[in-house]
């Protein structure tokens, strides 16, 4: 999990031209939006489009869950890796 | 027809192409890329190099307890961005909500008072190669109805290589921004001229305006749309 929260972390740095942060700057289990990071609206959207681009997953944005498995990259990375599970 | 105004501050920033070039004055910096550090970064990353030299210039003139109305003009605006959302439609990709939020006219304008809590007057123009004259008229316009003072900015960066068969400028990205006012500052005239066949004379660039104040010379001589027109010191 350690590993999927290290790619994800890149992930959200590199789509969302995070520039001067490190994969080491970002905490798995703080907020992404608002707090912590303060990512904001836009950034969910191309965030969604990332996950879908790259692990295949489609995501509701008026689901009550999506902001759930938004809230911290440790909720993505159980995300991903149950829709892993899923597929398997 | 005849409009008199003023021009009370201008900067220029004009991209470095090689490391030995310097500023031409005080008034255009050359370097390779813009001092935006003053922005907080989860904003800045909001903006690309035309962005950057918007918002270093623009910031000169910005005061604290002002609320300006602004005036931004561009030929192209973020090309690289329209391009990228272009792209990804060709390819039948999802195309990314940030390229397509920021290729909007006036998104640089629209981060940038997110940045200084501007909630005045944003008009933006997309002109031509030469955009100073819709700019100066605009801005005559709004300080016409009531504004004190307006601030402008003009801005382009070389079309991508996939237009590469478009004679167009600039061939160096630049920015240039000034505080038009009713009278405060350089007191200009701008006048259509009728006829003038000269043409190697004529301003091809706003940022030509920036070399004009910054000097004493008495007027220059703005194409636009096929027709000249004179901004001239009173």
């Amino acid at each position: 999990m350690k590993t999927l929260e290290i790619e994800l972390k890149q992930l959200i740095i590199d789509t969302l031209e995070l520039e001067d942060i490190a994969t080491d700057d970002i905490v798995s289990s703080e907020a992404l939006f608002n707090e912590g990071l303060c990512l904001d609206s836009i950034d969910a959207l191309e965030l969604g489009i990332a996950l879908q681009k790259r692990y295949g997953i489609k995501l509701n944005a008026e689901a009550e869950e999506t902001k759930q498995h938004f809230a911290s990259v440790s909720d993505l990375a159980r995300l991903v890796a149950s829709q892993r599970n899923d597929k398997n | 027809m005849a409009v008199s105004l003023a021009i009370s501050e201008w900067s220029g920033w004009q991209a470095a192409l090689d490391a030995g070039d310097s500023n031409k004055s005080p008034d255009l910096t050359i370097s390779e890329t813009p001092d935006v550090a003053i922005i907080p970064l989860m904003l800045r990353r909001r903006l690309n190099l035309l962005g950057r030299a918007c918002a270093s210039e623009m910031l000169k003139h910005l005061r604290d307890d002002e609320n300006v109305p602004i005036v931004y003009c561009s030929q192209h605006g973020d090309i690289e961005r329209t391009l990228s959302v272009l792209g990804e439609l060709v390819d039948q990709e999802s195309v990314s909500p940030m390229h397509f939020s920021l290729a909007v006219h006036n998104a640089i304008c629209g981060v940038l008072s997110i940045h200084a809590g501007l909630t005045a007057n944003i008009s933006t123009i997309a002109a031509g190669q030469q955009g100073l004259v819709p700019v100066l008229l605009e801005a005559a316009g709004i300080l016409m109805s009531g504004a004190n003072k307006v601030l402008c900015v003009i801005c382009d960066v070389p079309l991508p290589a996939v237009y590469s068969d478009e004679q167009s400028l600039p061939k160096i990205p630049y920015a240039i921004s000034f505080v038009m006012t009713k009278s405060e500052g350089v007191n200009l005239t701008l006048t259509q001229l009728p006829h003038y066949d000269n043409k190697t004379s004529i301003s091809q660039l706003p940022i030509g305006l920036i070399e004009f104040l910054a000097t004493s010379t008495t007027e220059l001589l703005i194409g636009h749309n096929g027709s000249v027109w004179k901004l001239a010191r009173n």
